[in-house]
C-alpha cells in the first residue's frame, strides 16, 4: 500500500489502527492490516486444505464456520486474505473486501457486556464503519489452531506470489467513518 | 397531629408498585418500572455472531450501541407488527433493546401486595399480577443472563 495514501492523523495524539474491512455474509469485520501478507482470487488456490505463498504454507480456515455463520457459495467478490503472524498463519475466505482503511482507537467500542459466550473471544471490538457496525477480528483467536475445517475451493494451480492482488486504499473523511476510495493500481498490500 | 399518630399513619400506608404493562407477539406482560427505561421505534439491529443465549445483535440508539435481548425467541413467539417498539431494560451490565409489539405500553399502579409469586421455570418470569382481566407476567429485566457468567 502507498504510505502516501493513507490519511494523517487529525492530531498527534489521535492513535489509530489500520484495518482491513471484508464482508462474511451480513456481517462486517476489521482485519488487523498486519496481520494481511496477501490477498487471492478463489480460482487460484488449490484444494489441498493449505495454499502455499511467499514461501509459507497457509491452512485454509473456514471463518464463517467458526463465527457461526452460514456458509456462502463463492461469488465475484469472494477472496481468500492470506494472514500470519508470529509463526502462525491462515487462509480464510470472506465474500467481499472492501480495502484499508484507519480507524481511531477512541471509535472501537468493547463488546457490551451482555455477550458473555466464546463471540467475547473472537472480536477485539466493534466500530461503525460506513454506517454499519462493524467486528474487530481478534488476531489470536483469528490465527488460533482450532483443528482448522478444510473449505472447498475451486481446483486450480496452487497460488504464486505474482497472483497476489492489490488492496485498494480507503479515503477517510473529515474526522467520520471511513468511506470506500477508488482502486489504486499502484498501491500493493 | 401527635407524632405516634403520624407514625401509625405511616405504617398502614400501603406500598404501591408501578408497572409497565406490554406486548410481545401478542403475549401481555409487565415490568416494573425502575426496570424499564424507555420505549423508542423499533430499528433493525445488526445481527451479532453471538452464543449467548437470545443475545444476537445490536441496535443503534443516537451515540450507543444497545445489546438485543430477543425476547420473542425466549418466550417462542414473533413480533409481528408493521411498527414494533423498542423497550429499553435496565440492567446490571448496561441497557438491554428488547423489541416488543408496536401496541403503546401502558403504566399501571398497582398495591405491591397484589403481586403473586408464580413460578413458571423461567427465572425471570416468577411473578403475576392482575391488570384489568388479565393474570400478567411480570418479565424481571434485571435477573436476564442471570447465572450465565
Amino acid at each position: 500500500m502507498n504510505p502516501q495514501s493513507r490519511t494523517e492523523p487529525s492530531s498527534p495524539l489521535v492513535t489509530t489502527i489500520q484495518v482491513l474491512m471484508v464482508r462474511c455474509g451480513s456481517t462486517h469485520l476489521g482485519i488487523p492490516a498486519d496481520l494481511s501478507h496477501g490477498v487471492l482470487e478463489p480460482d487460484t488456490v488449490g484444494s489441498e486444505g493449505a495454499i502455499s505463498a511467499i514461501g509459507n504454507k497457509y491452512p485454509i480456515s473456514d471463518l464463517a464456520g467458526r463465527l457461526g455463520l452460514p456458509v456462502s457459495s463463492a461469488g465475484p467478490g469472494t477472496r481468500i486474505i492470506l494472514c500470519a503472524r508470529g509463526g502462525a498463519q491462515k487462509a480464510i475466505q470472506i465474500d467481499e473486501l472492501f480495502g484499508l482503511t484507519d480507524i481511531e482507537q477512541r471509535r472501537i467500542r468493547s463488546l457490551p457486556l451482555h455477550f458473555t459466550g466464546p463471540e467475547r473471544d473472537w472480536f477485539a471490538g466493534l466500530f461503525v464503519f460506513q454506517d454499519r457496525i462493524a467486528f474487530l477480528v481478534n488476531p489470536a483467536w483469528l490465527l488460533r489452531d482450532e483443528g482448522d475445517v478444510q473449505v472447498p475451493v475451486n481446483a486450480r494451480d496452487t497460488a504464486s506470489a505474482s497472483r497476489l492482488l492489490a488492496l485498494p486504499p480507503m479515503q477517510q473523511t473529515n474526522g467520520n467513518d471511513a468511506v470506500l476510495g477508488a482502486d489504486r493500481a499502484d498501491s500493493p498490500h | 397531629m401527635p407524632l405516634q399518630t403520624r407514625r401509625r399513619d405511616a405504617a398502614n400506608l400501603t406500598k404501591i408498585c408501578t408497572l409497565v404493562s406490554f406486548s410481545v407477539g401478542g403475549q401481555r406482560l409487565a415490568a416494573r418500572i425502575e426496570e424499564v427505561g424507555g420505549v423508542w421505534p423499533w430499528s433493525t439491529p445488526t445481527f451479532v455472531p453471538s452464543r449467548t443465549a437470545y443475545v444476537n445483535g445490536i441496535v443503534r440508539h443516537g451515540k450507543d450501541m444497545l445489546p438485543v435481548f430477543d425476547l420473542a425467541g425466549k418466550l417462542n413467539v414473533a413480533v409481528e407488527s408493521p411498527a414494533p417498539f423498542c423497550l429499553i431494560a435496565r440492567h446490571d451490565k448496561g441497557p438491554l433493546a428488547i423489541c416488543i409489539d408496536g401496541e403503546v405500553p401502558s403504566v399501571h399502579n398497582v398495591e405491591e401486595t397484589s403481586i403473586k409469586r408464580t413460578p413458571s421455570g423461567n427465572e425471570e418470569m416468577n411473578e403475576t399480577c392482575q391488570l384489568g382481566t388479565d393474570e400478567v407476567p411480570i418479565y424481571s429485566f434485571k435477573r436476564i443472563g442471570a447465572g450465565q457468567d
